[in-house]
């Protein structure tokens, strides 16, 4: 302060009336988050009882908010009585109805939609009474526009797709609000002699409002018309920040592998990952797997462990005293095709070639494996990089368990043994699953019965093909859905992880052994021949790929491709089955489009619920018995949560009331212990002789108002006369004047408990 | 900050509905993309339909009283405005003439800024900022403001701030209004009691026309009881014999009489707004404690050039005339900025070069007369000498 003192906090006429365009954007917000819960799926409500009812709360909270307290009160209570009333007399409505929802939320549901009419009444007036308690009486949008905002981001998330209305009623309500309460935070008010502030305000947020509604339905038929082509803007967006982001991690050059499979979109660097060097080009899609799942668990694939699958094997054929060496089952299985090919008796036996693999981010944690092939040794010198496999490609597989050299038969009987055996228990590993996480794909593989391996094959692709389209930027699944069934039922849109994901589950609901395989698939096409005769490719994870892998007698665990667009063509192609033959059989079986569209609709809800395995609850509570107190408390909590605005707006009306019939000295004990309460001004009692100065310089109060009160307190502690009432008053205008200075330099949260806890303004 | 959480929850919300595929959400995205660029229009339009008056330029209020100031703000468009902000410079403003140009010399006591206040670095002045809506038409901004030291202060309204409907942007334009306020001290006398008075040549009353009788130089008034402080000459020795008790005699202020009062004020460009306003202060009592004792005080000083100036104070509007040219360092009756040569009276021209009975009140606060200090005042304490204490002017103090 220089000498000179400004203030424009004179206090502003009540002004009359009450604003009408604060109920029409109450009412907007309170009808947004109503619709929004409305669309969540497997719910439905009377909306002829809902919006009326909702209309009528929300008039009689803004009427009673900008009249009388009392009355306000009054109406309030009422209010809240006759909702407990309707909790405890439908407390078994309710309390089905909430279970549900939190299960339709938590989990998706299904189902026919079930009627929740009471709970959505009992959420309406919770929100109607929220809304108005922070909008007309403590006056913050703040925090209702971020919640607002955080619902409509996070509903998709819950599998609840907000509807243009929603939307837009709760963009009014945003911005009408923004608009109304823009002096909040003002801390220099100025007054008018001639103009009703609160017009102005509500004369604004109105143009606003029609100017929104203009804009959002002009945006609304703009995007529906060219909805994909804004989506791919959103995508090549997001694709450039994720790529971005990649090679800041420096994750792009590292080989991808795992099992999950992706919620949302995918993103291709095209940094070289793999160099891969064969002896012979290759004449077939070269699958080199990384990952192969064991487990669905939902989102993702566990990663296989077959220790244990073969220690069974071993037992069976009492091979236990080799588990550990050069003989075991799983290091003879996984060359057993390869010998098997290579000691087959042939007029012309078949060459196996070479494949040398390079990672070139120089880490070699996993390793990417050709099928039909072992390790190898020997080509491109004593000392080179990555790994060398032999390998057949799948056309030079011609394997013959009668037709073996005479110097193999003991090996073939050994490998036969361990075929059978491992087939045997192959049969139960790998058909397993979670069908409490699948129930709709469950129920399409029961429905539509199928015997042979082909028509199976055959099945699969036909629903995968005509339900499915194949797209990187499918968008994001919903948390509460799985993403295999959110893939084929719901969006209609995935990539390769989606395909294979959704394929191997419906092989294994058949019950032919599959697993879900991930690795590369490099095309003959990309190899380039070297100087010094070798053919080099260079795999980047654009060549990153999932498929399924089936098990064949003669062939072992075999690749199947099922994504339309990496294989070249809509069907998979493995010994026993090409496109002819899945022609044929989409022919003779007569399918067609409107017979295999699945309808996410109309799809039955499971019945099966999720059994929590034994031992998974550790402790034992009855809640069965303590569940009627149970929610007598938990409505008690709510009516208190409810009653606690109410109670300490009344409180703090009556505080402020006493405070006219305060003498000054009291009302100077109650300034210091604000003081106290801000945290400003420690160590002052207030009879400092630059107290009022201090206090000036933190407030913003004229330090004369201040001196002044100091100077008239002190004489009614110390004088001798009874100071006169114009005095008293002086002194509680100076105390409301720095309450209110000092209210607006608190942190919000202590805002709070200073007005409605400490009630000092 | 504003701006840029609406400029992330919009892309936040494109995002969404793109990874969700909502076309709701992505209408609302464009919807807020469009609005961005309508605030920002909006703020540029608004700007071009208000402007900022202020009614008044000149204005004088007593020391820590509160002047109603307006401001008149017009908007000529078609749109309210929700929100505008008006910058304030203010402070105490005493021009200096220095070399034939003049300087605006801005001078601020240093203390904590308020909230909505700012002291940019190289300012001279504190800025305060004044928030507030209007309609279409003309609308009166209503502040209070007051000064805590005698001077003249001046309120200037630098720049009228305007905002779209989302406090989103907004736009600037210079305004240039100014408003000046005398702050002058309250009404106090100071106690004096003319040891002097009646006493010939030597004595500070000068009478100008006729020396009319009676003991002190003039009619008594009236009689009254003797108080603590009262000098025995004016004991009325008869009315106290009769009655037993004391009595003095009241004199009626000769019409005439003048006493001559000179200002030095040598060492104000130095000081400041708290040690020229106990000066002020003390000049004022002083005066009017003077007028209580003769018809008028001739008061003296020099001007910023140097030039002896004076002026014949008998009222306090008249004292407060005679403030204002000393808040001005000036010419009575000329602003304070003329530089038309002065010529003083003869009053000041003494002969022998003896200030002879002049009083003279020094910067310091000190009093003198015919170059023999009387009293020295305190600024601290300044209040409670000039309500308390009474002053003989031939030295010694009569209590406080």
């Amino acid at each position: 302060m220089n000498g000179v003192e400004i203030r424009t906090g004179v206090e502003e006429p009540e002004e009359k009336g009450r604003p009408s365009a604060a109920l029409l954007f109450l009412e907007a917000g309170v009808f947004g988050i109503l619709l929004l819960f409305g669309s969540l799926k497997g719910i439905s409500f009377s909306g002829w009882v809902v919006y009326p009812v909702t209309a009528l709360l929300c008039w009689a909270i803004w009427y009673t908010c900008y009249g009388s307290r009392r009355a306000y009160l009054l109406l309030v209570l009422g209010a809240v009585a006759v909702y407990g009333a309707m909790v405890f007399g439908m407390e078994d409505i309710l309390r089905e109805q909430i279970r549900y929802i939190e299960g339709c939320i938590l989990g998706g549901s299904k189902a026919e939609p079930v009627d929740v009419t009471e709970t959505m009444l009992l959420l309406a007036a919770l929100l109607a009474f929220f809304t108005a308690m922070l909008e007309f009486l403590i006056r913050s949008h703040r925090l209702l526009y971020f919640l607002t905002t955080g619902l409509l981001f996070l509903t998709p998330f819950w599998g609840i797709q907000a509807g243009a209305g929603a939307v837009l009623l709760l963009a009014l309500f945003q911005a009408a609000f923004w608009i109304l309460q823009a002096d909040g935070g003002s801390a220099w008010r100025a007054v008018f002699e001639n103009a009703n502030k609160r017009q102005i305000l509500e004369k604004s947020s109105l143009a606003a409002g029609i100017a929104m509604l203009t804009v959002f339905l002009a945006a609304f038929l703009l995007v529906s018309v060219n909805a994909d082509r804004i989506y791919t803007w959103i995508y090549q967006g997001e694709s450039q920040v994720y790529r971005m982001m990649n090679r800041l991690a420096g994750k792009d050059t590292a080989p991808v592998t795992g099992g999950t499979v992706g919620r949302g979109n995918q993103y291709r660097t095209g940094t070289p990952q793999l160099e891969v060097e064969a002896d012979v080009k290759p004449t077939e899609t070269l699958y080199l797997c990384g990952f192969e799942g064991d487990e669905y668990v939902g989102g993702g694939w566990s990663t296989l462990g077959e220790g244990e699958l073969f220690e069974t094997v071993e037992e069976k054929l009492g091979w236990q005293m080799y588990s550990n060496g050069r003989f075991s089952a799983s290091n003879l299985y996984s060359s057993m095709y390869f010998m098997m090919n290579t000691n087959t008796e042939k007029a012309e036996p078949p060459q196996w070639r070479n494949l040398r693999i390079c990672h070139l981010n120089g880490e070699y944690e996993n390793m990417y494996v050709p099928y039909y092939s072992q390790r190898g040794w020997g080509w491109g010198g004593a000392f080179y990089e990555g790994y060398l496999f032999w390998y057949y490609e799948q056309q030079d597989m011609d394997v013959s368990w009668d037709k073996v050299y005479d110097d193999f038969t003991v090996i073939r009987d050994w490998y036969r043994a361990l075929r059978d055996a491992y087939m045997e228990e192959m049969r139960i590993a790998y058909t397993k699953v979670p069908v409490q996480l699948l129930p709709r794909l469950t129920s399409l593989c029961s429905e539509n019965h199928h015997e042979s391996l082909e028509e199976i094959t055959a099945f699969i692709l036909y629903t995968l093909h005509e339900n499915a389209e194949y797209t990187m930027t499918p968008g994001w699944a919903p948390l509460n859905e799985d993403v295999v069934e959110y893939f084929l039922f719901d969006s209609g849109r995935g990539y390769c992880e989606h395909f294979a994901a959704a394929a191997t589950l419906m092989y294994r609901l058949y019950g032919i052994p599959a697993r879900y395989a991930s690795g590369y698939m490099v095309q003959p096409d990309a190899f380039e021949q070297q100087e010094e005769g070798s053919w080099k490719a260079v795999v980047t994870d654009r060549e990153a790929h999932a498929w399924v892998e089936i098990f064949l007698e003669d062939y072992g665990w075999t690749p199947v491709e099922v994504t339309p667009a990496a294989g070249g063509g809509n069907a998979a192609r493995y010994p026993g089955f090409d496109n002819s033959v899945f022609r044929k059989l989409v022919q003779d079986r007569g399918w067609d489009t409107e017979n295999i569209r699945l309808r996410s609709e109309t799809e039955g809800r499971t019945e099966t619920a999720w059994q929590p395995a034994e031992g998974f609850f550790e402790f034992d509570i009855d809640f069965e018995k303590y569940e009627k107190w149970l929610h007598v408390l938990g409505a008690l909590a709510i009516y208190s949560l409810c009653l606690l605005p109410v109670f300490l707006d009344y409180r703090r009306l009556r505080r402020l009331k006493k405070l006219e019939s305060m003498g000054s000295r009291r009302v100077f004990f109650r300034l210091l212990e604000m003081l106290r309460f801000a945290g400003m001004m420690p160590g002052y009692d207030g009879t400092e002789a630059d107290f009022a100065e201090k206090l000036a310089a933190e407030t913003g109060v004229p330090e004369t108002d201040i001196a002044g009160m100091q100077k008239l307190v002190s004489q009614a502690a110390y004088g001798e006369r009874v100071l006169p009432p114009e005095a008293e008053n002086e002194v509680r205008r100076v105390y409301l004047s720095l309450a209110e200075a000092v209210c607006k330099r608190l942190k919000r949260y202590k805002r709070l408990g200073f007005r409605w806890w400490k009630a000092f303004f | 900050m504003r701006k840029l959480v609406y400029v992330f929850v919009t892309v936040l919300t494109c995002y969404m509905a793109g990874v969700f595929r909502s076309v709701p959400l992505m209408a609302l995205g464009g919807m807020e993309a469009v609005l961005f660029a309508a605030a920002f229009l909006q703020s540029r339009y608004l700007k071009r339909h208000v402007s900022a008056e202020i009614l008044r330029h000149w204005e004088s209020i007593e020391k820590s009283a509160w002047l109603a100031c307006k401001i008149k703000v017009k908007n000529t468009g078609k749109l309210p405005v929700s929100r505008f902000r008006i910058k304030l410079r203010y402070g105490y403003c005493r021009e200096v003439a220095h070399a034939g140009r003049q300087k605006s010399d801005w001078r601020h006591i240093a203390a904590a800024g308020a909230v909505g206040s700012e002291k940019g670095a190289g300012a001279s002045a504190e800025a305060k900022y004044i928030d507030g809506s209007c309609g279409q038409g003309e609308s009166i901004v209503q502040m209070e403001i007051t000064g805590r030291y005698c001077g003249i202060m001046t309120l200037h309204m630098t720049r009228l701030r305007v905002y779209d409907y989302l406090s989103l942007f907004s736009c600037a334009r210079r305004m240039d209004g100014t408003v000046e306020v005398a702050v002058y001290p309250q009404e106090k006398a100071l106690q004096l009691e003319l040891s002097s008075l009646g006493e010939g040549e030597e004595g500070l009353v000068q009478e100008r026309i006729s020396n009319t009788g009676g003991e002190a130089g003039g009619e008594v008034r009236q009689l009254r009881e003797y108080r603590s402080g009262d000098s025995s000459r004016y004991i009325h020795w008869n009315q106290t014999a009769r009655t037993g008790q004391p009595w003095v005699k009241e004199y009626e202020r000769e019409a005439d009489s003048c006493i001559r009062l000179l200002l030095d004020m040598e060492g104000m460009e130095e000081a400041d707004e708290a040690e020229a306003d106990a000066f002020y202060e003390l000049v004022s009592a002083l005066v009017l404690g003077l007028l209580k004792q003769t018809a008028s005080v001739l008061v003296g000083w020099h001007d910023r050039a140097g030039r002896m100036a004076d002026m014949e104070v008998g009222n306090g509007e008249q004292c407060r005339e005679l403030l204002l040219c000393l808040y001005r360092r000036g010419l009575p009756g000329l602003g304070g900025t003329s530089q038309t040569p002065w010529e003083p009276g003869n009053a000041w021209k003494q002969e022998n070069g003896s200030p002879g009975g002049i009083l003279k009140l020094d910067f310091r606060l000190g009093l003198y007369r015919n170059d023999t200090l009387l009293y020295t005042f305190s600024a601290d304490n300044l209040e409670a000498q000039i309500t308390g204490g009474k002053y003989v002017l031939d030295g010694g103090c009569c209590g406080l």
